[in-house]
């Protein structure tokens, strides 16, 4: 703001300046102007004198007649400089009474100039004397009747002449006005008069000896609007800056200005004896050049242009400003967001230098290694560590700073209490451009209690499988004893009796597996262990195992597999669950003419996988809830007893576990085709704690 | 062939010497760990069926020590417990077991097919 006044200013400044040189310019010009032309006027007023001076040089050596007063005017430069600007006139001082003789004189002496055939003195006056002009230089037409006219019958010219005597010298007349003598003339003018002597010698004479010497004059007329007008000779560029008028006394003489007078100049010009004044008036048109006229514009312009371009400049700062504010302000804002989130999640995270120096810790930190931030802050983690044997920390190190790569992994920490727990750490480095280690980024999860809870489950597990388990043992071995004939033969019956005593019992040993086998998988405990396998191998041997173990109820098994499969890797055991799953279902419920057909082939990413049976099919509405845990559908239920209800939900888990998919068309009573794919990328290694159960 | 059995259930430890030594076999029986050490201070066995729950001390503290022991640490010892994790299997494995089964997979004449898989001499 303070800039922008000061700039306002700065201009008005230059402007005022500019706008006063300009004035000063013009000024200067005008003032140039006036002194050419008042210079010019006094120029013409001095030529007027000398032009008298020589005239009067020459007459007083000897006399002179028409023919050498013409012969002077020939031979001078007169009509050169200042065309038909003067009239010149020889006056003779003829008393009244000598008048008659003298016209006649005159008329015979120039008896060959037709000019002087009608010569004669007039007008005639009551004068005693009388001034005729007897020779006359002049292009004029109205002057050229002046021919021997009295110049003392004009009181101006008298009073001219008069006073031409006293001073000896030229002298100016007053205004006059041709009108008098030519009543047709409308022209006024100025007439300068000098007495001429009989010897040059007159000059040094007092004044009346002087005056004896006196025998003529010459003077010279010229027209008021010649003598102060027509200066376009001298103003050479023509482009006058000023109009003027001229007063003599209140008599305006010479009118040049038009319309309205501005810019007014008064000069008091002095011309001889006589003192005119000259009003200047700046002419509306005139110019100075086109760069002067407009300056003072061109300097607000460029006042404001340097406004603009310095508000310009300012506004594009202030937006930077603005901008790099808001940035700011909002990379703050991310940063408060950040380090709150950072501040307020429930694992321990810290960040140290590239030496392993604490330079942050949040409260998740605090409350899981039971120190507080200022007590981490310089120190390193090792203050809550060294449970670990030293191979650990040294590979740790050695990940995270040798080979700046991000290390995960489990270990146990003391806190400051002095309690041992279990984290799963993870520590990343954080590199600048170059590559270089500038911090490194500690994330633990107290993980005491999920660990806890993971052996509670297992031992849980363990126990529980070994606790079901064994009564069952128990069960299938004398079972098989007895029917073996251990302790005796048996009766039909009996045998009978025990058979169904160990059927019954196989298939609780069955769901025991299948329930240790889905809170295995439940509990993500299930291992993965991936390697080639050859497909065809795998399914040809469930089939195999399928036809012993079903042999009762054997249909025609015909399997269809794609020849040159490639290696699946994927874990055998898992993946043969599932085919074992699916065949045996299609055994099962096809009864012994059923059809059972098994296909396995390649499609696009996919291992695709098709079992199709004869058999009773899945009803419509117990479809959707095929593969829920425990279920069997009604039909299946009548026809045996013996289904866990887990094989499809455990089938449809490991396939999905593996990254496929696993689907079925069913009509009842026609049969069921199960789908499933399995990518050909194979499986995910994952370590668990537990393998199936068979 | 003189066996022990290193097992905490009744009823089939009863099992166990009902077929064995109907089949000639020579039966010890230990309830635990500890007990099965001590049997082996004063009975040298050729083959020992080892369970691996078992109170006081489990099997495979007894595997260990057993192994520890330059007077039997060569006598071949089959596991058969319940347990049927992986981990469990490797850690027996580990530690000196010559072979795994689990019970209810398997009826005894099935184990004692195991048993002379296992030593072919008999």
């Amino acid at each position: 703001m303070f800039t922008t006044m000061v700039i306002m200013v700065a201009t008005f400044l230059v402007w005022r300046y500019v706008s006063l040189t300009i004035e000063g310019l013009r000024n200067e010009s005008y003032e140039n102007e006036i002194t050419f032309i008042t210079d010019e006027v006094q120029s013409r007023v001095n030529f007027m004198v000398d032009t008298l001076y020589n005239l009067r040089g020459m007459i007083t050596v000897g006399d002179v007649d028409s023919e050498k007063w013409r012969n002077y005017f020939l031979s001078t430069a007169i009509e050169d400089r200042y065309p038909d600007y003067f009239s010149f006139a020889y006056v003779d001082i003829v008393d009244k009474n000598e008048a008659a003789a003298y016209e006649n004189r005159i008329r015979t002496a120039e008896k060959n100039n037709p000019s002087y055939k009608s010569f004669f003195v007039f007008p005639k006056t009551d004068n005693a004397q009388t001034y005729p002009i007897r020779l006359l230089h002049t292009f004029d037409q109205d002057i050229s009747l002046l021919l021997g006219y009295d110049v003392g019958s004009s009181p101006a010219v008298s009073g001219a002449v008069v006073e031409s005597v006293r001073t000896s010298g030229p002298v100016m007349s007053g205004l006059t006005y041709l009108k008098l003598v030519i009543p047709s003339s409308d022209k006024t003018g100025y007439v300068v008069a000098m007495p001429i002597y009989s010897d040059v010698s007159a000059m040094e004479l007092s004044i009346d000896q002087r005056n004896r010497l006196l025998t003529n004059f010459v003077g010279v007329w010229i027209d008021s609007e010649r003598l102060f007008g027509d200066l376009s000779t001298v103003i050479e560029d023509e482009n006058p800056a000023l109009a003027y008028d001229v007063y003599d006394g209140s008599v305006l003489i010479s009118k040049g200005i038009e319309g309205n007078q501005n810019n007014l100049y008064e000069r008091e010009v002095t011309l001889l004896n006589k003192n005119f004044r000259m009003v200047f008036s700046g002419k509306s048109d005139y110019k100075l050049t086109f760069f002067q006229e407009n300056l003072p514009m061109f300097t607000l312009a460029t006042g404001l242009v340097v406004i603009l371009m310095w508000y310009g400049t300012l506004i594009s700062i202030l937006t930077a400003r603005k901008r790099a504010e808001e940035l700011a302000n909002t990379a703050t804002k991310d940063l408060k967001k950040f380090k709150m989130a950072v501040d307020g999640v429930s694992d321990h995270v810290i960040i140290t230098d590239s030496d392993g120096t604490i330079i942050y810790a949040n409260k998740g930190a605090e409350r899981i290694t039971g120190y507080s931030v200022k007590e981490m802050l310089g120190k390193r983690p090792s203050l809550w560590g060294g449970q670990m044997p030293e191979g650990f920390y040294e590979k740790m190190w050695k990940t995270i700073k040798v080979q700046k790569k991000p290390f995960s992994g489990q270990l146990t920490n003391k806190r400051k209490s002095g309690d041992v727990y279990e984290a799963e750490i993870n520590i990343s480095p954080i590199l600048n451009e170059k590559g270089d280690l500038i911090y490194f980024i500690g994330i633990e999860r107290d993980i005491t209690r999920t660990k806890a809870l993971d052996r509670m489950k297992t031992e849980f597990i363990s126990l529980a499988s070994h606790q079901l388990r064994t009564p069952l043992s128990a069960v299938k071995w004398f079972g098989r004893m007895l029917l073996a004939g251990d302790a005796g033969k048996l009766t039909k019956l009996q045998e009978e009796y025990i058979d169904k005593i160990n059927s019954s019992n196989e298939r609780e040993i069955r769901l025991v597996n299948s329930l240790l086998n889905i809170s295995r998988i439940e509990s993500g405990r299930i291992s993965i262990v991936p390697k080639p396998t050859d497909m065809k191998e795998l399914v040809e041997n469930v089939v195999t195992d399928t036809g012993i173990s079903e042999d009762k109820k054997t249909s025609e098994i015909k399997v269809d597999i794609e020849e040159d499969l490639p290696l699946l890797n994927i874990d055998p055991d898992l993946i043969r669950h599932v085919y074992m799953n699916l065949v045996t279902n299609a055994v099962r419920y096809s009864g012994k003419r059923g059809k059972v057909n098994v296909q396995v082939k390649t499609k696009g990413r996919y291992l695709f996988s098709v079992i199709e049976d004869s058999g009773i099919g899945i009803p419509t509405s117990e479809q959707g809830r095929i593969f829920d845990r425990f279920f069997r559908a009604a039909n299946a239920m009548k026809r045996e007893t013996e289904g866990t209800g887990l094989g499809l939900y455990l089938a449809k888990t490991i396939v999905e576990s593996s990254g496929g998919k696993i689907w079925f068309k069913s009509k009842e009573n026609v049969g069921t085709t199960f789908y499933f794919t399995l990518p050909l990328s194979g499986m995910k290694a994952k370590k668990g704690e537990v393998t199936l159960a068979k | 062939m003189k066996t022990l059995i290193v097992e905490d259930d009744s009823f089939l430890l009863s099992a166990y010497r009902l077929k064995l030594e109907g089949l000639g076999y020579e039966i010890k029986e230990a309830l635990d760990g500890a007990e099965a050490l001590k049997i082996l201070e004063w009975w040298t066995p050729e083959l020992v069926i080892l369970d691996l729950m078992l109170p006081k001390m489990d099997g495979f503290d007894f595997l260990t020590k057993m192994k520890a022991d330059d007077r039997w640490k060569n006598v071949p010892v089959l596991v058969a417990s319940n347990l049927g994790q992986r981990e469990d299997i490797d850690r027996a494995m580990a530690l000196g077991a010559a072979g795994y089964v689990v019970k209810s997979d398997l009826s005894l004449e099935d184990l004692v097919t195991k048993i002379n898989a296992l030593l072919p001499k008999k």
